[in-house]
């Protein structure tokens, strides 16, 4: 599984930037959008990928390993902010477009 | 809620939203930018006071204990920062009222300004590495709507380029918080720093620190990823160039402190002595290289941006006492110089429509303020005692020969050679000479002589800092000593002052 996630992580990085570095305005945005996929995804592979704790929901008398559920807070923030980008990327980009048009 | 520490963050903010409504009002806008302005300012001095005599401030969001809450923490060299902060921003936004134009100003300029400023006071007050990512992202933000505000093609052409590289910045900011969160299990700074200390397998850490390295020597265009700058600190108009070269790179230079300085101190001799100090030496070298073959003010001075950000470096590279006190101080001084400088090319620009030097000439004879406005701040930016260049720099270069770095020394030496050619060549060939520029230029009619008065209060500023120049000093020394023995810091933050049930600390 960890393997399989960094493959992912390397793969979403390495294509990311592949189109980030390539002509063409649409290559470089699904390329800045890969890469901050890529962060998020080694955000998620940093709680636990492997089975086993359980969410961190307390009950009574319960002692299990619990997941860690700061990394998930961490994933939502980024996502959030990373959304403001890509609208503020596409508006961005579509104005460019219409200066080279 | 420990006020003096929240307030620089609390009045930009409040500002900004107050801004964003009435744009069509100017005497709305002028009066609220003028009380945050001068809001700013009294609660910054009031933090830096009460650090400098109680020692490092903390407060506590929502009254969560330190490693599990958010935390605002206020250090010496936070609370300076937050200092330069409020004037850089008085500065820049007393030129903006007669520099901007009324479209821009319709389109939410000063709000986004004041987005901007609460950002960066942000940056220098969080306590923790992940609120220093969302603090990162409120200043770019701001600064990626005020580099394209006015939509005109530059700008959008380098604001596009600009917006590339500090998104994938931001995304290696978070493998980086993500990365140090597995091993570390925090990412509160204080916290961090005591498990660096007391980790087990150093090398791993090194290498996240070098993740961090490359993000912020990105944010503040260090060498080699410095080409983003000159593009997007030109395209804006004067006065968000000014504050982004007075604030904007000093944010990332401040990041490097923090992190190097207190987090990540554990080995020295190679994350600062092998790979900061030639990162340092290739940025002020390659920066003041490239602004020796511009021919336009506005690029010349954002190279000259890239070389300085070198000297902070040095600074932290060589992480002695003396050093890092002279690299902070360097850092405050950039920071007024630059911002005045830059207020000085806005003004020749309206003065004769152009900021190209090869359409400019006879300046000395039209204008003396000017010259004479334009003469301390380029000789106060090359170092020519006793104008407060000098002090930083002469503490860099003792600092580089009491660690043994002659090396450094000669790159700081030559650069600062160097960045004497460059102002002499804008001297030279804006203000000698009695060619008379034509004025047919749709700006030539604003209030030029505002502007004079507004850059005459930079200058004020610069010169300033050179009478004070021996508080300032005593100033970063005590933020260097902190840097350098960050137990203070830790305790301050996870332990005393913790905030007891029902009361308000």
């Amino acid at each position: 599984m960890n393997f399989l996630a960094a493959a992912g992580v390397a793969f979403l990085f390495g294509f990311g930037f592949y189109l980030l570095l390539n002509p063409g305005l649409i290559n470089r945005i699904l390329g800045l959008f890969l890469i901050s996929h890529g962060a998020n995804f080694v955000l998620i592979c940093m709680a636990q990928l492997e089975k086993g704790p359980l969410p961190p929901l307390l009950q009574k008398g319960a002692d299990a390993v619990l997941a860690n559920p700061l990394p998930q807070a961490l994933i939502l923030t980024a996502l959030v902010i990373g959304f403001a980008l890509g609208a503020f990327l596409w508006a961005l980009a579509l104005r460019l477009g219409k200066e080279s048009a | 809620m420990n006020w003096p520490v929240s307030l620089p963050l609390l009045i930009p903010f409040a500002a900004g939203l107050l801004l964003l409504m009435k744009r069509e009002n100017l005497l709305w806008q002028r009066s609220v930018v003028l009380s945050a302005s001068l809001g700013m300012l009294l609660s910054s001095a009031l933090l830096l006071r009460r650090v400098l005599t109680e020692g490092v401030a903390a407060t506590y969001l929502g009254n969560w204990p330190a490693p599990f809450g958010i935390v605002l923490a206020a250090d010496a060299l936070g609370a300076l920062m937050t200092c330069l902060t409020a004037v850089v921003g008085l500065t820049c936004a007393a030129f903006a009222f007669f520099d901007i134009d009324e479209a821009r100003r319709r389109g939410g300029f000063f709000a986004l300004f004041y987005f901007l400023l609460f950002g960066v006071n942000g940056a220098f007050l969080t306590g923790d590495l992940f609120n220093l990512f969302v603090f990162y992202e409120v200043v770019l933000m701001a600064s990626y709507a005020l580099t394209v505000l006015g939509n005109e093609t530059a700008q959008v052409k380098h604001g596009f380029t600009y917006f590339s590289i500090n998104f994938v910045g931001s995304a290696l900011f978070l493998v980086g918080a993500g990365l140090l969160f597995a091993q570390l299990g925090t990412l509160n700074m204080a916290h961090l720093a005591q498990r660096v200390m007391a980790a087990e397998n150093k090398g791993l850490i090194t290498v996240v620190a070098s993740i961090f390295l490359v993000v912020f020597s990105l944010k503040s265009a260090a060498f080699p990823i410095f080409n983003w700058l000159p593009g997007a600190y030109s395209a804006p108009p004067t006065a968000v160039s000014a504050l982004f070269a007075g604030l904007l790179t000093k944010v990332g230079v401040y990041s490097l402190y923090r992190v190097f300085g207190t987090v990540f101190a554990h080995d020295v001799a190679f994350t600062h002595g092998a790979v900061l100090a030639p990162l340092a030496a290739c940025t002020m070298l390659f920066g003041v290289w490239g602004a020796m073959v511009q021919y336009d003010i506005k690029y010349i001075l954002a190279f000259h941006s890239i070389s300085q950000v070198g000297y902070m470096l040095m600074g932290l590279a060589l992480f002695s006492p003396l050093a890092l006190a002279a690299g902070i101080f360097h850092m405050v001084h950039h920071s007024l110089v630059k911002s005045s400088l830059f207020l000085l090319g806005g003004a020749i620009e309206h003065k004769d429509g152009s900021q190209d030097l090869k359409k400019l000439g006879g300046l000395a004879l039209r204008s003396t303020s000017l010259s004479l406005f334009f003469m301390v701040s380029a000789l106060s930016l090359a170092g020519i005692p006793p104008l407060s260049g000098f002090f930083g720099k002469y503490g860099l270069v003792v600092g580089a020969f009491e660690g043994g770095n002659g090396w450094l020394v000669a790159a700081a030496l030559a650069t600062s050679l160097f960045t004497l050619y460059s102002m002499i060549k804008i001297w030279r060939l804006a203000f000698w000479g009695d060619k008379t520029p034509p004025r047919a230029d749709s700006k030539a009619d604003r209030p030029v002589r505002a502007l004079l008065a507004v850059c005459g209060l930079s200058v004020l500023l610069v010169l300033g800092l050179t009478f004070f120049a021996n508080p300032l000093m005593a100033i970063s020394k005590k933020a260097a000593d902190q840097l350098k023995n960050p137990q203070n810091y830790i305790d301050a933050v996870l332990q005393s002052g913790r905030p007891v049930k029902g009361v308000t600390p």
